[in-house]
């Protein structure tokens, strides 16, 4: 096989051959069809062989599970509301309550995954090079490169790597690799029951969303996409959602910082410092003497 | 997980259970972001790289502009910056999940990773640092001289050569702790443009009151040189202090966490320290008088600003991410970054 490391020191240095780049590979996550079962989560675990995080009740919600991490690749979100009567008496989801009921609770799912992001800060300031995107175009951690700085944990604006406590290693999903190189598609995607998560090339997953957005907004007039059109700095995510509340109401964030921004100008600010105060020292310390 | 777990009192205003009449605030207890994995020892390696940085910036001008005249100084200097430098490492690659794995850093040069860009950093002004002290201890008179090889060998790398290697990789280590903070997504770190800039004149200013604390102590800093050296540090001094303001007036809503709690605490002795010694820099660079009591006070006062700045800064860095409606309103929609949202 071509890309295969050949064995001897400097033969092992050389540069591997790169697999063909294919189509971009990405996720189009339906908020409105997700029914909570959190069979993403637990296929998720299964394939990946993820540890347990333990019985934590939050008492939040169903949701025991609160974050993306090293051991979560998935996570649905449970978001219940309580809407004002007047507002219910249009809302689908709260038709089947009775008028005696002065609120009426709506229940909104999202299964979140690693985003996958094509400006992908964690990719970008990797130390090691670790972090490489892959010839699906998905952001990957090379486990055997990983030293475990914890930049990318910092980076993220999404919160969603995480250290292990374990192996100390920098973990997040993988979009499956391994099943996408078998031809497979991904462990969540297989085992949605409702296909809340389409798995696909993520040209044909964005015409796909911009049709069911528009067919979602007949009944539920909010309903937009995250991350399927570049945002200004921060630019299009190849795992995008189909929304019906603020990104917040599913701990997303609004507009997501692109950390690297203005980067350069950080730079020269301290070399301006830098060479400005040196400039100073030269000239008092070369004084002559009086 | 105790942020996790719901505040009783919560129930009673809201006779839904888990529901919310605003739905954003079903995640009010989990923040976006994940906690850094960088702590105390990042912030030590903070301090001290930016102490060797400092003194070797300081060794090398007073080298080249002083010759004969700087030359004692410049050798403290010289020594200063090789001792501070020793605990960075071992700080720096303990904090790694993996320390067996530092390597993996220096085994590519990746320029938009300020990370990989400060292990080059380091690597270059440890490597140069480590040389100088070693020409120095080698050279006719000195400890060393009698070693075999080692002189010889050392005789390959000329002064001007290491002081040419060394003088660019020490600002960078200086400046680029400050950077990559920046560079991340914690409101408090990455909102302002100036915290390399405030690190840089902080390393500057520690570097330069190590160098001058190391001279009293062992005389040898003549009473001209004190008042040059009093001198920069009111000009370091000044300058860390326009730099601070300058990061907490552009940090935004964020500017908060530096305030608030232990970074609050830190930062408060971190100024006092600072307007300290730069008020008896500034005095005796004005009097023209030597004072060694006055001079080392002032640079205790200069290292201990210096390390509380740093530590500050990173404890900041961990109340921000914990703190979600701050990040949330840092991550609104801006000039340049109008996100995704609803109609």
């Amino acid at each position: 096989m071509a890309h295969e490391v050949k064995p001897g020191i400097w033969e092992g240095m050389k540069l591997m051959d790169a697999r063909p780049k294919g189509d971009a590979m990405g996720f189009f996550t339906d908020s409105t069809l997700c029914i909570g079962c959190k069979a993403c989560e637990v296929a998720c675990k299964q394939w990946n062989g993820l540890p347990a995080d333990g019985m934590d009740w939050t008492g939040r919600s169903y949701d025991n599970t609160s974050t993306l991490s090293a051991t979560t690749w998935r996570h649905v979100t449970f978001t219940e509301i309580a809407r004002p009567q007047a507002e219910n008496a249009q809302s689908p989801t709260a038709a089947g309550y009775g008028a005696d009921n002065a609120q009426a609770v709506s229940w909104l799912f999202n299964s979140d995954v690693c985003k996958h992001c094509t400006s992908a800060p964690c990719q970008i300031v990797c130390p090691t090079g670790a972090l490489i995107r892959n010839e699906f175009d998905d952001v990957y951690v090379q486990q055997d490169v990983c030293n475990g700085c914890g930049y990318c944990v910092a980076a993220c604006p999404f919160g969603v790597l995480g250290r292990s406590e374990v192996d100390h290693k920098a973990h997040k999903c993988t979009l499956c690799y391994d099943r996408q190189l078998d031809g497979i598609e991904p462990a969540c995607a297989k085992a949605c029951p409702t296909d809340a998560i389409t798995f696909g090339p993520v040209e044909e997953l964005r015409e796909m969303a911009r049709n069911r957005v528009v067919k979602v907004r007949e009944k539920q007039p909010n309903a937009y996409l995250y991350g399927e059109s570049d945002a200004g700095e921060y630019k299009r995510l190849n795992a995008f959602f189909l929304l019906t509340e603020e990104p917040a109401a599913y701990n997303l964030p609004e507009a997501p910082t692109m950390p690297t921004a203005g980067m350069k100008r950080k730079y020269l600010w301290s070399a301006v410092v830098g060479v400005g105060l040196s400039l100073v020292s030269a000239a008092v310390l070369g004084q002559k003497a009086k | 997980m105790d942020q996790l777990t719901h505040k009783k009192q919560d129930r009673k205003h809201n006779p839904f259970g888990a529901a919310h009449l605003n739905a954003r605030d079903a995640y009010r207890d989990v923040p976006v972001l994940k906690q850094p994995t960088w702590n105390n020892e990042v912030a030590a390696y903070f301090f001290f790289g930016g102490i060797s940085a400092g003194a070797a910036v300081v060794g090398a001008l007073a080298g080249l502009t002083g010759g004969a005249k700087h030359k004692r100084l410049s050798r403290v200097a010289e020594y200063v910056s090789f001792v501070t430098l020793l605990p960075c490492p071992p700080l720096l690659i303990d904090d790694l999940g993996l320390p067996g794995r530092f390597h993996h850093m220096l085994r590519v040069f990746k320029p938009q990773s300020p990370m990989n860009v400060g292990s080059w950093a380091l690597t270059t002004h440890g490597a140069a640092a480590t040389l100088k002290v070693l020409k120095t201890l080698t050279s006719e008179g000195q400890a060393l001289s009698k070693l075999p090889v080692v002189p010889g060998v050392l005789r390959y790398f000329p002064a001007r050569l290491v002081a040419a290697v060394n003088i660019p990789g020490a600002m960078l280590l200086g400046g680029y702790t400050g950077v990559l903070l920046g560079t991340t997504s914690v409101p408090v770190w990455h909102e302002s443009q100036l915290l390399g800039g405030l690190f840089m004149s902080s390393a500057f200013g520690t570097g330069l009151a190590a160098t001058s604390l190391a001279a009293e102590l062992t005389g040898d800093v003549g009473d001209e040189e004190a008042g040059q050296l009093a001198a920069l540090g009111a000009i370091a001094g000044i300058t860390e202090g326009a730099l601070l303001v300058g990061y907490v007036a552009t940090s935004g809503e964020s500017r908060k966490h530096l305030f608030k709690g232990i970074s609050g605490k830190l930062m408060a002795g971190a100024a006092a320290c600072l307007l300290t010694a730069t008020a008896i820099e500034a005095a005796s660079a004005l009097a023209g008088k030597h004072n060694k009591g006055a001079s080392s006070l002032a640079s205790v006062a200069a290292l201990a600003g210096g390390a509380l700045l740093r530590w500050a800064v990173v404890k900041a860095g961990h109340a921000s991410t914990a703190d979600r409606e701050g990040t949330l309103a840092a991550m609104r929609p801006r000039d340049g970054s109008p996100g995704w949202r609803g109609a």
